[in-house]
């Protein structure tokens, strides 16, 4: 018996191996016995006594065979098997949730969290804008007041002049749920308290449960100093006086 | 001859394991989908409208139902400061509940009443028998909510339904159908009509033991 016949003794012995693990103990075996010989040759064993010496040390190929069987236990493979399967279902969740909406801005939530951005957002022709950094801590949420702006709106009743209230709200545990009843349908008023609008999120076109981008506008009188943006629901109340800028004059 | 390190099956079965692992974790935490369990969007559901821990007083297996795909869960909870009625579904990116119905509650009222519509297309009633024609769709509606004073013992609810015949549909509930709670009396009736309706609760009407009119609610609260 060669090596190539006594690898192959030992292989057809092997239940319920894979292809891959087959091929694995193959070269493992071809490996050993290699080493063996060569060990064998540098002692000036000739090539045929060095290959006989070494599958006599190797032992009886059945032997070798049910031993080998035990390290490849049925259970385990199927374990991977089961491992394998859930992680490729996993993985495919993953990538047919990048479709949905909201759900791939990891990198945008986290710039947003850190670094709120009112561009694009604002819908008003300004006249002056003020960069804020006022925040609140509403239940486990946090309301963050970044930016107010004097200047006109449109609407369909015609132009008006007023205050427009940026903000961004999120869980302040990383990629948390916020509270869109609470943080997205808030009250903004005017400094006499004549006027007050809806500040919130249109929970619609902005899905993401995990941060909501706020905007509110409410008409204002020439030298108001301030706005108010309050809540009252669910237990969980509060009133933020939010300083206007100051309007530059041509 | 240095040989490549084998992994034995142990050792390759827990690496599947533990990515696989990793992978579920980041869709649930980071991207909050892929819930396997109804009660992760029930909680994901809590945090979004935050009014704090609900109580699931009733929780119902529907079937049959365009809006839920064929089958899932309808579950009434609330605490003092809101009832909610949320329609739990089985998507390809795991359970998820849209649009709950939110009763905001903590304001004295002595009644919080709310109603939801689902239509049942032909498809999910299946043929009809020998002799009979297609209906292709039904409505059901689901009214809920809670009641607060001890005095009220049956309702009366109407509601518009595009009909064409100008006649409301009405619903009548006592106490005896509802779920009583420290916090209140919970009810969730479920009525089937013809046809695809859009309905509208226009009013409630709340009675005492004897029959009279304890309070009036125009549409839902």
């Amino acid at each position: 018996m060669d090596r190539r016949q006594y690898t192959e003794q030992v292989l057809s012995s092997l239940r319920r191996v894979t292809h891959d693990e087959r091929e694995s103990i193959r070269a493992e075996l071809d490996g050993h016995m290699e080493d063996h010989m060569e060990a064998l040759r540098e002692l000036g064993y000739g090539e045929a006594e060095a290959e006989a010496r070494t599958l006599a040390a190797m032992g009886d190929p059945a032997e070798v065979g049910r031993e080998l069987n035990k390290q490849y236990p049925f259970r385990w493979l199927v374990a991977g098997w089961v491992a394998k399967a859930l992680a490729v279902v996993f993985l495919c969740l993953l990538v047919l949730s990048l479709f949905s909406p909201g759900s791939d801005r990891v990198a945008g939530y986290v710039s947003e969290r850190l670094h709120p951005s009112g561009e694009g957002r604002s819908e008003i022709t300004q006249t002056a804008v003020l960069q804020l950094d006022i925040r609140e801590q509403v239940g486990d949420d946090e309301l963050r007041i970044y930016q107010v702006a004097l200047g006109e709106q449109e609407t369909e009743t015609g132009t008006k002049t007023g205050a427009e209230v940026l903000a961004v709200a999120y869980d302040q545990t990383l990629f948390g749920t916020v509270s869109s009843w609470v943080l997205g349908d808030m009250t903004l008023e005017n400094q006499s308290g004549t006027q007050t609008a809806w500040c919130g999120c249109d929970t619609l076109l902005n899905p993401d449960p995990r941060i909501l981008f706020i905007r509110g506008f409410v008409e204002t009188a020439p030298g108001d100093t301030y706005v108010t943006l309050s809540q009252d629901r669910f237990g969980q109340s509060f009133s933020l006086r939010i300083p206007l800028p100051e309007e530059v004059t041509p | 001859m240095r040989r490549k390190k084998l992994l034995t099956r142990k050792q390759r079965a827990i690496r599947w394991g533990v990515g696989a692992v990793c992978l579920f974790l980041w869709m649930n935490l980071a991207l909050h989908v892929g819930y396997l369990l109804p009660v992760q969007a029930f909680w994901e559901m809590e945090e979004q409208i935050g009014a704090g821990d609900l109580e699931v007083v009733d929780r119902r297996w529907e079937t049959g139902s365009d809006f839920f795909l064929s089958a899932g869960w309808l579950s009434l909870a609330g605490n003092e400061h809101a009832v909610v009625l949320a329609p739990e579904q089985w998507t390809y990116t795991g359970w998820q509940i849209s649009g709950p119905e939110v009763l905001i509650c903590g304001d004295g009222a002595p009644l919080h009443v709310g109603s939801f519509s689902v239509q049942r297309s032909q498809f999910a009633t299946g043929a009809p028998e020998p002799g009979e024609a297609w209906a292709p769709f039904q409505t059901a509606v689901y009214l809920f909510g809670r009641v607060d004073d001890p005095d009220i013992r049956s309702l009366r609810m109407e509601l518009d339904a595009n009909r064409g015949d100008g006649e409301p549909l009405e619903v009548t509930t006592d106490r005896a159908e509802w779920i009583v709670r420290d916090d209140g009396a919970y009810f969730l009736l479920r009525q089937e009509f013809g046809g695809f309706l859009i309905t509208d609760l226009q009013q409630t009407t709340a009675y005492d033991a004897a029959g009279n009119v304890v309070t009036t609610v125009a549409g839902g609260t």
